[in-house]
């Protein structure tokens, strides 16, 4: 299926999901900057509420079929406006077609549906963006910190974060 | 005398869940790795792993240094095939940049790639040896494996680090009669395959301590994110050199060996025809060896259009992949490194409910983490 045929196959189950147009040249920019790039997925955006909906639509209807959760990640953003998005890749073996999934969360206590049900895979790729960016993933059984260790200060890929000097640091 | 006769009836006999270590550090865990087992008995009732030993914040290093600075730190994730960690990156700056390496520079990189995977399977087929009991093989293997670092420490000054795969390229075209040694090497290799099978593949005790051990269904290789030699032994034929060719490697007549039914045996087989199967695949690449440049006209600083890439690679251990978001600067916004070893891990949770403490080492080392990888 192609990107639009996909993008209509949600939009006619879950109609708060929106396709992420591709980057386009920022106005005025210098001609060294060149076009911007970005890989012929469909990006969708989903409202944190509606995920769980989302992600069971993707994985369960035959059309879509989305068997393999490629990956989970999430990114950091200061301006325009601060915002944190969580990012999971999608890939179905059986109709070869992949989907970005963009979940727009408050940067401050932000809270996602974990999809462990649904992809075991989510455990520790979850765990890790927890541990990373710290954001809650309701459900998720065992939502601890998984490559820094407990009591760890602060989240360490947010854009804010700031080293604290400790006795490693001479 | 009445409580001998309770005690042999089991009325008031104790049990409880005995909590066992392995590691982190024990020369069977392949690196620094926790795993805390729950035994009842001989079985194991639950695994948690306790990975992070080895943590070095890539993703975050990644942040602060310009894209080709990056690539010396992806030498280190993978240690044991530093070519394909050098090549994704490569790739991904080269979508964020759009341009295309040479074709001479895409064989190049099979050739290193490919090379590079023969020596990852072999640390796998020497050590894996070890696991199980048997010293031997890991001797073969790392003769042969010398050889092939040999080649590379002429190709790029380094055995473990290589830094060789370049953004738009490599570092440098073959040095003299390289072509001639490498080669010469095949050859040699192609006679240690025989060897290897009378030495390990087909030792009756070997076979005893990996079928029907530590069975990945398909299903659950599937709801794992398991990729690489360890889905093949689950009989799904994914291989993303096939299924979604990077480099030219559409360009290449090969196979792709599958298992049967997902055990530590079937994953083994795999990786031992796979080498077989990258023999032939450097022979093609040398005979049809492409003259002309072997790098693209690449800036002196690199700032990729604002934008975001996602790219991956068949890596010795899974799909490798980056996923890199660009602001336009010099210095990449945010990196995420899909680890083949840290996503194959999460399957050993449950793979080991069920099965024998000696069964332990053996289902871990047919899985091939490499803790460089896990942690990153």
């Amino acid at each position: 299926m192609t990107n639009s045929e996909l993008f209509a196959v949600i939009r006619t189950k879950i109609s708060e999901v929106s396709e992420i147009p591709a980057p386009e040249a920022k106005a005025g920019a210098p001609a060294h900057e060149g076009k911007p790039y970005r890989d012929p997925y469909l990006f969708v955006s989903c409202p944190a509420a509606k995920w769980t909906d989302l992600s069971r639509l993707l994985k369960e209807d035959p059309q879509l079929d989305f068997d393999f959760l490629v990956m989970v990640t999430a990114a950091d953003y200061l301006t325009p406006e601060p915002k944190m998005e969580a990012i999971y890749h999608l890939y179905s073996f059986k109709h070869r077609h992949k989907i970005f999934v963009k979940i727009p969360l408050p940067r401050e206590n932000g809270s996602v549906a974990s999809v462990i049900s649904l992809w075991k895979t989510a455990d520790w790729q979850e765990r890790e963006v927890y541990d990373m960016y710290g954001m809650k993933f309701s459900g998720h059984p065992n939502m601890k910190r998984i490559l820094m260790w407990d009591g760890f200060p602060g989240w360490p890929l947010r854009k804010d974060y700031a080293h604290i000097p400790d006795r490693y640091d001479d | 005398m009445t409580t001998e006769v309770i005690k042999l009836q089991g009325a008031d006999l104790q049990t409880e869940e005995m909590i066992l270590n392995l590691g982190p550090q024990h020369p069977s865990t392949h690196g620094v790795l926790r795993v805390i087992l729950k035994l009842d008995g001989e079985v194991i009732t639950g695994a948690d792993l306790d990975v992070g030993y080895l943590h070095r914040g890539t993703e975050k290093l990644a942040e602060n240094r310009t894209y080709p600075q990056m690539l010396v730190i992806s030498d280190r994730w993978d240690y044991l095939s530093a070519m394909s960690n050098n090549l994704v990156w490569c790739l991904a700056v080269e979508k964020l940049l759009q341009i295309q390496a040479p074709p001479r520079a895409d064989y190049l990189r099979v050739i290193m790639v490919e090379l590079n995977r023969i020596a990852s399977h072999l640390v796998f087929f020497g050590t894996y040896g070890i696991d199980i009991g048997a010293y031997t093989p890991f001797l073969h293997a790392f003769r042969e494996r010398e050889k092939i670092l040999d080649l590379f420490e002429e190709v790029s000054g380094a055995r473990m680090t290589y830094n060789y795969i370049r953004i738009g390229g490599v570092m440098a075209d073959l040095p003299a009669d390289w072509i001639g040694k490498c080669r010469s090497f095949l050859e040699w290799m192609k006679e240690r395959f025989p060897e290897y099978d009378t030495l390990l593949t087909g030792n009756p005790i070997f076979q005893d301590r990996t079928k029907k051990i530590g069975v990945l269904t398909k299903e659950n290789a599937i709801a794992y994110g398991v990729t690489g030699p360890n889905l093949r032994g689950s009989g799904i034929k994914f291989d993303l050199r096939k299924d979604e060719p990077y480099c030219s490697y559409d360009k290449f007549q090969f196979d792709i060996p599958v298992g049967q039914d997902g055990d530590c045996w079937d994953r083994y087989w795999v990786r031992m025809q796979e080498m077989k199967e990258s023999v032939k695949i450097v022979e093609q690449a040398l005979d049809g060896l492409p003259a002309g440049e072997p790098n693209a006209k690449v800036p002196r600083i690199l700032r990729p259009p604002h934008g975001e890439a996602y790219a991956q690679l068949e890596a010795p251990r899974g799909a490798l992949g980056i996923y890199t978001i660009s602001d336009g600067n010099d210095k990449p916004y945010k990196v995420h490194v899909r680890a083949p070893s840290f996503i194959n891990l999460t399957m050993l949770q449950e793979i080991l409910i069920g099965q024998k403490v000696s069964d332990v080492v053996a289902t871990l080392g047919s899985i091939d983490i490499v803790l460089g990888e896990v942690d990153r």
